[in-house]
């Protein structure tokens, strides 16, 4: 069961943050979809919900041919994927987030709640990091901005620091010749996934691989590169055998542990296959 | 016209727009809630039971054990074995032990965990094959709760005649049923001093009769209702909350509300039978069908349930809807330790028919024969003699369901690079088992100058609401706004027996059929059909005292004989076919269901959409059972570590309906609730076999042992 607490309701940013530094037994509150399941089990109880649902000025997405993509942390998973400009420059954001969950969820459920939860099967985190993507976040002291994968510390565990929030998600612009392609391997469909790999490949003017990213997901504690296989693939070109080496090298170097749900060997297994097949994605995308 | 019409469910409307109070949500002024604290040890003596401190807790206001019980400590469908709360044995985990009331659920619930109770263990039994060599005994009584044989011919020389035989192993798992409402409902003493439950249940009258026994009090002291309920499948045939909230209604005198988590029903509730199946089946090479051998073994859990139900009915439905020479099948259920197993629609069927349906395709394959051919040849059709030598006369549309699925089963292409199609096929017998089974209702007038239909069928979904108020309009001509509803009480309707064993439809409908025409015979005197109106009619009747029309049909069947089954044990048949199509990706072992095809022959279809609604509601249960559903004790805790097909796993479904009429059923209808199940597992299973060339012999045949199964018959063949 829930238990009592009490509820806090900023309408502004900066009240945000200071109430959040002000009540120490206290957890933010946005969309509730992964909040409200762990409340409920009573995995925890805090004494205070700070709700920043509310708090529209954290609610955005902004597009700049520089800068890149700008996604304020209450934006929801519906709202990026219905983003027009979003479906242009970065397809393999909304086809990940048509697969996240149910409409339902993703009505609710925020893009900054989802990163903050750090769920390692949690979707956009591979897809962003494949992407390049950094993270703002910010207290009463002030923000800073790092890099999404060094924000994830642990199983459920973050970088940010007490009373800190998470602000912004910042996609680098769209490179020439770059495509990226993403899948989690669910049972039931718009599940959460057993596991998942990310690609992002960048060709140059020869057709030969200049930057490669393959990230995995529910493949450890938290969303893992597999730095191996993309330095193999670096000036090579096409060759579904490459894709197959780096797919074996992504099953050895991935860390998943196993659950009622699949086994480790199961999880690798999958691992090796679906980088593989999400490599060829890529390149193929960059290619076109 | 009402029959065969697609006309919406009566309640449709209410229900999407949230009108119904639904038992979980259902509340009383000034009641308590009440929790069960439940055992932690699968096979234990009780030692000692410390409820001090719980007590002592602000707001809980009783700890009930089972030495307050003023009546039985004892219920069960079949046969008084269960307790209703421990003495001094336990046998599975989630026993009831006590049950905590209070001011809150929050307190309740705390208490739950001050609750000390000091067990002495003895060694648990966890499967039907340690059961049957273990000389620890589960009950007094023996660790074999039931053994049926179903005789017919000579199996030997069935065999000795047969060119070809196949004999394989077949295992299925627990299954929840997952209905969307947990186990719930209140209670409370009315003005009169009547105990009256309101539940989330499939039966009433059944439940009144155990609470009675639990209490000590005449029947008529006993009110229990149906609430709009979430889902049965099953799950709430036998006592769920309904002893626990009468007897603390008794003993506070305070209205009561109990609600399961879905943890605590995961936990508590009756589970599919997992079974053990042997099956030799011997073929002639014409692809006749000489000879099966069957041996069925069964886990029951601790207690029995529907335990001797299912063991009878899988060892009856095992040669599958064919008709074959000579049949030996030997049924065994055993207790352990295990969570019970109970009633969950088609009560064993689904899980013989796996079995019956792969043996088929592999007698095809090693004949080098149609599957379908196959069954065409040795369906039962009429005129033929079941297994246990009933003699098919009407109503036997099997052939029918199989001509419908013909023309696409011939026109199937692979798409795909592992495109598989599959057929499932299965007959049921609708209602109970050779025994009576009988409903009754009845009709009066209203005040209003209404017809009020006062019926003890609890409508759990499926639609019997809607299906029995059409039989009533056709037979009487009169409209929807003639007729008032009074359903599922059992101080306003007679028993009409369990919304199970597909039954209602049949057997309940008759019985309208039968008040109906008693009805109308007096509304015809009264001059209804030429010039009177109803509420002209209505005052007529007022004066004569207002005339009941009673209403009552009980299936003619017999009982089996003891040894060899042979008899009438239904007395009529469901019987359908499915044709499945799915891709495998052999990579990953995942098995996409992308089309299904299913061809029910339902006598007649009293209401199409309903009909429709009950297959796919089937398919998806199919689906489950073949590729995800696995319930593992002491692990499955909730849906996070149980998967059912969503709505967005549903294949494209098309459904074909056959309509050979049953003379005893209302307007012709039989039932369909668990046929539409019964065959898709088999259906998926014959589909992986095609598409990857690998048979799955366990069930669910989830990713992970599909890749193994493929892994293992890679040497074999060339991709
Ligand atoms: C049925 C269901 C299915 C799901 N399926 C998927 C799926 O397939 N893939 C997937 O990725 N996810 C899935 N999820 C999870 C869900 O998408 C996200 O985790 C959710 O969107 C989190 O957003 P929220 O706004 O609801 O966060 P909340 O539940 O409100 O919060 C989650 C956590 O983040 C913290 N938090 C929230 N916002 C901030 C912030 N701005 N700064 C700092 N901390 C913050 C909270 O304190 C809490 O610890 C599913 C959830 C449900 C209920």
């Amino acid at each position: 069961m829930i238990n009592d607490f009490n509820y806090l309701k900023p309408d502004t940013l900066k009240e945000a943050l200071a109430m959040y530094a002000e009540h120490d037994d206290c957890k933010v509150i946005c969309g509730g979809q992964s909040l409200l399941i762990v409340m409920r089990q009573g995995m925890i109880s805090p004494e205070y919900l700070l709700d920043i649902k509310h708090v529209t000025e954290l609610d955005y997405i902004k597009f700049d041919k520089k800068d890149g993509l700008r996604i304020g942390a209450t934006t929801t998973h519906r709202e990026i994927e219905k983003f027009n400009v979003i479906k242009k420059n970065y397809p393999v954001l909304v086809s990940m987030e048509n697969k996240l969950a149910s409409i339902q969820v993703r009505n609710w459920g925020t893009i900054g709640g989802n990163l903050a939860h750090a769920d390692p099967a949690g979707d956009p985190a591979p897809v962003l990091i494949a992407l390049k993507a950094n993270i703002r976040v910010g207290g009463a002291e002030g923000d800073r901005t790092i890099l999404l994968e060094d924000f994830f510390v642990n199983y459920f565990e973050t970088a940010l620091n007490k009373g800190e929030l998470v602000l912004e998600v910042h996609v680098p612009p769209p490179e020439p010749k770059m495509g990226a392609a993403y899948q989690k391997f669910n049972l039931l469909e718009s599940d959460m996934g057993i596991v998942a790999a990310a690609a992002s490949v960048t060709l140059n003017d020869k057709g030969k691989c200049k930057d490669a990213r393959i990230v995995l997901g529910n493949a450890g504690a938290t969303p893992k590169r597999i730095k191996r296989a993309e330095e193999l693939l670096i000036g090579k070109a096409y060759d579904e055998n490459l894709f197959a080496e780096a797919g074996k090298i992504a099953s050895e170097d991935c860390e998943p542990v196993a659950d009622i749900h699949a086994s480790e060997e199961h999880r690798r297994h999958l691992l090796g296959v679906l980088t593989k097949r999400m490599l060829k994605k890529a390149w193929e995308k960059a290619r076109s | 016209m009402f029959i065969g019409r697609d006309i919406d469910r009566i309640d449709v409307l209410d229900k999407v727009l949230g009108k119904p109070i639904f038992a979980y949500d259902l509340k009383v002024e000034g009641m308590l809630f009440g929790c069960i604290y439940r055992s932690k040890r699968p096979h234990a003596l009780i030692k000692k039971i410390d409820i001090q401190d719980a007590l002592s807790l602000n707001g809980i206001v009783k700890v009930i054990t089972h030495a307050d019980i003023p009546g039985e400590n004892a219920f069960g469908a079949i046969k008084k074995d269960q307790f209703y709360l421990a003495g001094d044995k336990v046998r599975y985990i989630g026993e009831p032990i006590l049950i905590i009331l209070g001011e809150s659920e929050k307190i309740v619930r705390k208490a739950l965990n001050s609750i000390k109770v000091e067990y002495e263990d003895i060694e648990a039994i966890y499967d039907p094959f340690s059961s049957r060599d273990s000389t620890t005994l589960i009950h007094d009584t023996g660790n074999l709760l039931s053994y049926r044989t179903v005789i017919k011919g000579d199996f030997e020389q069935g065999f000795n005649e047969s060119d070809v035989v196949v004999e394989h192993t077949y295992k299925t798992t627990w299954l929840d049923h997952a209905f969307m409402e947990t186990e719930s409902g209140i209670g409370y003493m009315d003005e009169t001093g009547k105990i009256v439950i309101c539940s989330s249940t499939q039966n009433v009258h059944y439940k009144r009769k155990e609470i009675s026994k639990l209490l000590a009090l005449p029947e008529d002291r006993i009110r229990v209702i149906q609430a709009t309920t979430g889902g049965g499948f099953g799950g709430k045939l036998d006592m769920t909350v309904e002893g626990y909230i009468a007897l603390s209604v008794y003993l506070t005198k305070r209205p009561v509300v109990m609600r399961f988590t879905r943890e605590e029903s995961f936990l508590s509730n009756t589970k599919r039978h997992p079974l053990y199946i042997e099956y030799k089946t011997g073929a002639k090479k014409d692809g006749s069908i000489n000879a099966v051998k069957v041996n069925i073994i069964g886990d029951t859990g601790a207690y029995i349930s529907y335990g001797e139900t299912v063991c009878l009915r899988a060892a009856i439905h095992a040669t599958g809807p064919y008709e074959v020479p000579h049949v030996f099948v030997e049924s065994r259920m055993f207790y352990t330790n295990n969570h019970i197993s109970g009633a969950m629609r088609g009560f064993g069927i689904p899980q013989v028919a796996f079995a019956h349906e792969s043996q088929i395709d592999e007698v095809a394959l090693l004949l080098n024969m149609d599957p379908l051919e196959v069954r065409m040849k040795n369906g039962l059709r009429r005129g033929s003699l079941t297994a246990t030598s009933q003699l098919l006369t009407n109503s036997a549309g099997f052939l029918e369901t199989l001509k419908k699925i013909e023309p696409f089963w011939k026109a199937r292409k692979k798409q795909g690079l592992h495109t598989g199609f599959g057929l499932g096929c299965m007959y049921y017998g609708i209602g109970n088992t050779g025994v009576s089974n009988p409903s009754s209702c009845y009709l009066t007038f209203t005040d209003e100058g209404k017809i009020a239909f006062h019926s003890g069928v609890c409508e759990i979904g499926q639609g019997s609401d809607t299906a029995l108020l059409q039989i009533l309009l056709e037979t009487l001509n009169v409209e929807e706004r003639d007729v008032v509803l009074l359903r599922g009480d059992t101080d306003t309707s007679n028993d009409a027996g369990s919304s199970s064993a597909s039954r209602q439809t049949y057997v309940s409908g008759r019985a309208v059929y039968d008040a109906a025409l008693k009805m109308r015979k007096y509304l015809k005197s009264k001059g209804y059909y030429d010039c009177e109106t109803l509420r002209g009619v209505c005052l007529l009747a007022k004066e004569e005292g207002l005339p009941v029309f009673e209403g009552f049909f009980d299936p003619p069947t017999s009982p089996v004989d003891s040894k060899t089954s042979q008899g009438i044990p239904y007395a009529t048949y469901a019987f359908a076919t499915h044709m499945t199509e799915i891709d495998v990706d052999k990579a990953t072992g995942f098995c996409k269901v992308k089309k299904v095809h299913a061809s029910h022959d339902v006598g007649k279809a009293i209401n199409l959409k309903n009909v429709k609604g009950q297959i796919y509601g089937g398919i998806a249960m199919g689906v489950g059972l073949a590729l995800m559903e696995e319930f593992v004790p002491s692990k499955t805790e909730s849906f996070d570590s149980y998967y059912i097909p969503t709505s967005m796993d549903m294949p494209d479904v098309e459904i074909f309906i056959v309509e050979d009429e049953e003379p005893t059923g209302p307007f012709g209808a039989k039932g369909l609730g668990e046929p539409a199940l019964i065959p898709q597992a088999a259906s998926i299973v014959n589909a992986i076999k095609d598409a990857v060339g690998v048979r799955a012999f366990e069930l669910p045949c989830h990713i992970e042992r599909l890749k193994a199964l493929i892994e293992s018959e890679k040497d074999k063949w060339v991709e």
